[in-house]
């Protein structure tokens, strides 16, 4: 067989074991594996295997990922999201719209300090969901906001996925972070514009929520000050170059965690919860993790990178063209596969070829989260649907993915915005001291 | 809300089975406190450094280390819960029957997967027990931790067995549910 053959052969059967539905991680693991058994002596193979899976553990850069994860974890178990929600109730008042707009918010600044979408999403259609309800919120509204709003968290620094791209491309893991500020404020920007024209266009799904006093706005700053001075001691920390981004995961942590005590709401029982549910995530993402770097080595010594860039040019897509053929590859597969698996599995390939046409890895970056975020609400595998789904069960998919319609729309418009104006993203890594 | 101090997943029925989820839970504990001792470690270095100008020597060392034991330690506490992602949206088309017997097929393979990864971790920590290897600055012992994870490694096989035997009670109709 020649070395074509066989990557193709490789890359298929592991797409048959996943959808099969072997574990992912174990699934590339296999896969990269045999391969490189095709190329290199077995002994070498069997030792590249043990050595991957021994570094990857030990690695000290990746320790900032269960931190930035317990960081969220924490967050969630001190009602943090609670909070930040009802501030933002107060000060959009009684605004049509303002119960959606106050979600949109939340799901921001919940965000700020929780590095992962899914977990936003939970907290926040535990929070927000039945307050929409109660004030008549139509449920399509009332789900796709809470389902678009958590996507918002993959964006806003810190976020898991983007320690995962800039550790598989080798990127400034402080530069995904500041570049994914301005897109991440956009896109708040869209969301709060979107949910605002479908309370004017169809003022019976967003009736308004109860008005407050100036002193109530004054006030309802007391519970999320803490929130607020944290989240910006962290990014602040990060991008003035006093932290580095495991220190900055490290205080993060520790900093929840003082603040939950301090409000009397981190009893040993919740710590406890917060440090499990952490260990939980982060063996899933370990474990997925060896598996794709098994498989990227796979990938770098068939040299399969350079045979995608041949193929690439042999199409003469040009340098535009390329990429968007690339994002739609990544809508396709956003359709069966779990996010954070799509990032591991197609860097390998992908990177290299946006590298060699000149394009900016950290760009590039904030590209693919964009596009994950898509995927994420897009049916059928859209995860925040069905988390939200399992939190509400009398909703219907449907009545979900109607929801969600707008803001994914929206999500392109950031999408094509990136693409036009890559300054948006990587304007603030510039101009870092 | 499930109680998620405890095990998300019941141990099933026999001695073996509540054996590997008390352990798994057990070493998912473990874990808890390595990740708790990471975020005190790495808060008194950065307070240390920015405040005393004292940070702890090595600190990185010594997070690596606890990174290594955390992973392992949770192993079990994740693989007996089946908190790994798969992506089933495919499978869950079928009917229950084939869809048992297609996820018995797959965790055969991936117990094989997860055996050759432990077998060959644990090469590796014998090798760096041999030489007794430390690390550079500290000398904290690398081979015990390499031991430590590659013992614990064993827990995803274990994990991956438990749920074939999950698998295997719905096929052959002792349980109704996996779980």
């Amino acid at each position: 067989m020649s070395p074509e053959t066989i990557v193709v052969v490789i890359t298929l059967a592991m797409f048959g074991l996943l959808a099969a539905g072997m574990h992912i991680g174990l699934a590339m693991a296999l896969a990269g594996f045999i391969g490189i058994a095709t190329i290199l002596p077995i002994d070498s193979a069997l030792y590249l295997l043990g050595q991957t899976v021994f570094d990857t553990a030990l690695s000290f850069e990746l320790s900032v990922i269960p931190l930035f994860v317990l960081m969220g974890a924490f967050a969630t178990e001190s009602g943090l999201s609670g909070d930040l929600y009802k501030a933002f109730n107060i000060w959009l008042g009684g605004q049509r719209g303002s119960l959606g707009m106050a979600t949109v918010g939340a799901c921001g600044a919940f965000g700020a300090i929780s590095g992962s979408s899914l977990a936003t999403a939970a907290t926040m259609s535990e929070v927000a969901l039945p307050q929409m309800r109660r004030y008549g919120y139509s449920d399509t509204l009332a789900a796709g906001v809470i389902a678009a709003g958590g996507t918002i968290g993959i964006l806003i620094p810190p976020s898991v996925i983007m320690v995962l791209y800039a550790i598989m491309t080798e990127t400034s893991i402080i530069d995904m972070f500041l570049a994914g500020i301005v897109p991440g404020l956009i896109l708040v920007l869209l969301f709060l514009i979107v949910v605002l024209l479908i309370s004017w266009l169809n003022p019976g799904s967003a009736p308004a929520g109860a008005a407050s006093t100036l002193k109530e706005k004054i006030g309802a700053f007391r519970n999320v000050g803490g929130t607020v001075i944290l989240f910006a001691l962290v990014l602040g920390g990060i991008y003035l170059g006093v932290f580095t981004p495991t220190e900055a995961a490290g205080v993060g942590a520790f900093g929840v965690w003082v603040l939950g005590l301090i409000m009397g709401r981190m009893s040993r029982r919740r710590f406890l919860a917060a440090l499990l549910d952490t260990v939980r995530t982060t063996v899933m993402i370990f474990t997925i993790l060896i598996g794709a770097l098994v498989f990227k080595n796979f990938m770098a010594l068939a040299q399969v990178p350079a045979m995608i860039e041949t193929w690439m040019y042999g199409l003469s897509l040009g340098p535009v063209g390329t990429i968007l053929v690339i994002v739609a590859v990544y809508v396709l597969l956003g359709a069966i596969l779990d996010s954070m698996a799509m990032i591991l599995l197609t860097i390998p390939v992908f990177f290299p070829v946006i590298s060699s046409l000149g394009f900016d890895g950290v760009w590039f970056g904030i590209l693919i989260v964009v596009v994950v975020e898509m995927a994420m609400i897009s049916p059928p595998m859209g995860i925040n649907v069905l988390v939200i789904k399992g939190m509400a069960r009398d909703l219907s998919l449907v009545t979900i993915y109607r929801g969600v319609l707008p803001f994914v729309a929206v999500q392109a418009v950031l999408l094509l915005l990136l693409l036009v104006f890559p300054e948006i993203a990587l304007w603030l890594p510039q101009s870092a001291p | 809300m499930a109680d998620r101090t405890q095990l998300k997943s019941r141990p099933g029925p026999g001695l073996a089975g509540r054996i590997a989820g008390w352990l798994s839970l057990w070493l998912g504990l473990g874990a808890a406190l390595v990740l708790a001792l990471m975020m005190y470690v790495t808060f008194i270095d950065v307070i240390g450094r920015y405040f005393f100008n004292r940070p702890i020597t090595g600190s990185i060392e010594i997070i690596s280390c606890l990174m290594g034991m955390m992973v392992f330690l949770g192993m079990g506490l994740t693989t007996f819960e089946d908190g790994h992602i798969r992506a089933d949206v495919l499978t869950q088309m079928l009917p229950h029957r084939a869809q048992a017997i297609l996820d018995a097929a797959v965790h055969v393979l991936s117990i094989g997967t997860a055996g050759l990864m432990c077998w060959r971790l644990l090469l590796v920590a014998l090798d760096r027990t041999a030489v007794m290897s430390t690390t550079q600055v500290l000398g904290l012992p690398i081979w015990a931790v390499a031991l430590v994870m590659a013992v614990c490694s064993s827990m995803l096989v274990v994990g991956l067995i438990h749920r074939l035997g999950r698998t295997l009670a719905v096929l052959t109709g002792l349980a109704t549910d996996a779980r």
